[in-house]
């Protein structure tokens, strides 16, 4: 019986180590004086680096610039390796403690294998952007560390403090990003109740991004939609640009691969200028639609407990970018009141 | 087939005008039989409607083949309403191309077959287009052997084995599906576009690099990417990048351009890839 007992044990250790295992580590907090990495990964930038040092020394920031911050090369900042190289050097230096990106565009799934994952894994640090950084952040988390989903060092340079005639939205993105770099913890959510909404209360890893870049990392070792049931995944994704169909397709796609089915909560942020030939007068219409045809709103549908899904959230292109933490744990909630998302209990 | 045989007609996809039915026409000229269901021409046939129409020519037993009239879009959305059993038993090759690639998809995950080629109002426009006249051939029983004009973008190297594929930005959308024939290990694979942005055309190829896919093919034709400006060359300058491994043959005539010629779904291929020439050959 002892033995019995034993390997029960043992088992459950397992158990447990492998459950932890699966959690990524949040990054330290800043602090005031913590140095800041302002990268290009993907596209090159017309930002202004005086405005984002600016933006960033008001948050008690020091900005690092690198040699390929503002460089052009085609539609890129500069090469794989020379993009890869800034991104590594910012990884091995232990002052910096955040590497925001000065825009998205496209290229960040080429530095994949140039990345140096051990000084990650190592020294974990926030990786903060969206759009096409969403790839980055699919790395961290293949790497145990989560990244923040939030505005560009572009966007906290025209809607931060110095910022003029910006949006509430826009206002209100960049002040939750210097809230979440200073406590490390997800700002809090509330919103306005959506007739597509679904109502449900759950708690889980928060995971996600741009709907093209995520879903073009299936079957890669970074495909951050790889998940069971149990490893408790609430997806979040936004687009811009993409025809109705694209839509359509990559939502079919999770459909029918079991990743919507996976979830445990399912938040639709901006579709922004996602038009097309197509019987829906929106993206969000459109997957409400399809979500409905296949049985997301019958209440049986999730075993585990009523799957929500919310619509219209600030986050994506256009200027509303609230951030996330990718890879953290959040409590989503929504009812016929609204919508909360805050940090896991 | 044989003079008198029955080719059923569907619009699985975007829906065609009602005066497009003239097109059945060509189909009496090869000396077959028309079958036309209700709402394949001028029709605006629900998801459901349409799985219905093409299971109806599926499960009969007299029609041996099924031509889509026009790709476009929504074949998508009738996989998951296409049961196994309408590709295992009889195995009736549906013909088309573009959006029709899940069709085709659909069956060679059940283990049946289809014809890669031109759609039949593009044929029926068309009827003294090589693709047409080979596509003729071949349901009569004579495999087209193709020759293209070589490339510098080509890598020389010959392979022989099954054949598969289509068009490139619907096939990487079932990735993790039942449905997923890029993953075929072994498998020649082939790719056309249209009118995707340079950038999407090599994400997607990205993604088939770093998930492997790539590695597990036997080697690569590529058809037409038509308005995908640079996109051949961007491909073949990453696949030279990636080191890819077999033979691969661009500039294959098919899908969205000026020619179409067709190719069986799954049969043996042989891809013989020179400085001077390429050969594809196929016993289906």
């Amino acid at each position: 019986m002892w033995r019995y007992n034993r390997i029960l044990s043992a088992l459950a250790a397992l158990i447990a180590a492998v459950t932890l295992a699966a959690q990524c580590v949040i990054p330290r907090p800043l602090k005031p004086g913590d140095r800041v990495a302002v990268l290009s990964p993907a596209s090159h930038t017309q930002a202004s680096r005086e405005k984002i040092a600016e933006a960033l020394e008001a948050w008690g920031y020091e900005a690092v610039f690198y040699p390929n911050t503002f460089t052009h090369r085609g539609t890129y900042s500069a090469d794989a390796s020379g993009r890869a190289s800034d991104f590594n050097r910012a990884l091995n230096d232990p002052t910096i403690r955040a590497i925001i990106a000065t825009r998205g565009g496209y290229g960040s799934a080429h530095l994949f294998d140039l990345l140096d994952a051990d000084a990650l894994r190592r020294d974990p640090k926030w990786i903060v952007g969206f759009s096409d950084i969403s790839a980055l952040h699919a790395w961290a988390i293949a790497n145990g560390v989560a990244a923040v989903h939030g505005p560009t060092a572009g966007q906290v340079a025209k809607y931060g403090p110095a910022g003029t005639g910006r949006s509430d939205r826009q206002r209100r993105s960049v002040e939750m990003l210097d809230t979440l770099l200073r406590t490390g913890l997800q700002p809090v959510i509330t919103l306005a109740p959506d007739s597509r909404n679904l109502a449900g209360d759950v708690t889980g890893e928060l995971r996600g991004g741009n709907m093209i870049v995520v879903n073009d990392l299936s079957q890669t070792p970074w495909d951050m939609l790889d998940f069971q049931p149990e490893d408790n995944v609430i997806l979040f994704f936004e687009e811009t640009d993409e025809g109705m169909h694209a839509i359509d397709r990559m939502l079919t796609r999770l459909h029918q691969a079991g990743i919507l089915e996976a979830a445990r909560g399912l938040i639709f942020g901006q579709f922004v200028g996602c038009k097309g030939d197509s019987d829906f007068s929106s993206a969000e219409n459109l997957i409400s639609a399809r979500l409905r045809e296949w049985g997301y709103y019958d209440d049986d549908t999730a075993s585990l407990g009523q799957r929500p899904i919310v619509f219209d959230f600030p986050v994506g292109h256009g200027g509303s970018c609230y951030p996330l933490i990718s890879g953290g744990q959040v409590h989503l909630k929504a009812d016929r009141n609204g919508v909360t998302l805050s940090p896991a209990e | 087939m044989r003079p008198g045989d029955a080719i059923g007609v569907v619009s699985p996809a975007t829906p065609v005008a009602a005066d497009a039915s003239e097109s059945v026409s060509l189909i009496r000229e090869w000396g077959y039989r028309p079958v036309v269901p209700e709402g394949a021409f001028g029709g605006r046939l629900s998801d459901g409607e349409r799985a219905g129409a093409l299971r109806r020519l599926l499960c009969d037993e007299s029609i041996k083949a099924v031509w889509c009239t026009y790709g476009g879009y929504g074949c998508v959305e009738l996989l998951h309403l296409l049961g196994d059993e309408l590709f295992n038993s009889h195995r009736v090759p549906i013909i088309g191309c573009s959006d029709i690639s899940l069709l085709h998809a659909r069956a060679l995950a059940a283990g049946g077959n289809g014809i890669h080629g031109p759609n039949l109002i593009w044929a029926w426009r068309h009827p003294q287009a090589e693709g047409t006249r080979s596509l003729r051939r071949l349901l009569g029983g004579e495999a087209p052997d193709i020759r293209l004009a070589p490339s510098p973008l080509n890598r020389p190297g010959s392979v022989t084995a099954p054949m598969v594929g289509g068009n490139l930005i619907t096939l990487n959308n079932l990735a993790q599906t039942p449905f997923d024939i890029l993953r075929t290990p072994g498998a020649i694979l082939f790719m056309e576009e249209r009118g995707e942005k340079p950038h999407a055309v090599d994400r997607m190829m990205q993604r088939l690099h770093l998930s492997g896919t790539l590695k597990q093919t036997a080697g690569l034709v590529f058809g037409d990417f038509t308005d995908c400006p640079g996109a051949p060359e961007r491909i073949g300058r990453r696949l030279r990048e990636w080191g890819y491994h077999g033979p691969v043959a661009f500039g294959y005539p098919a899908a969205h351009g000026a020619d179409n010629i067709p190719f069986v779904q799954g049969a043996e291929t042989i891809l013989n890839v020179t400085e001077n020439h390429v050969e594809i050959q196929q016993n289906p």
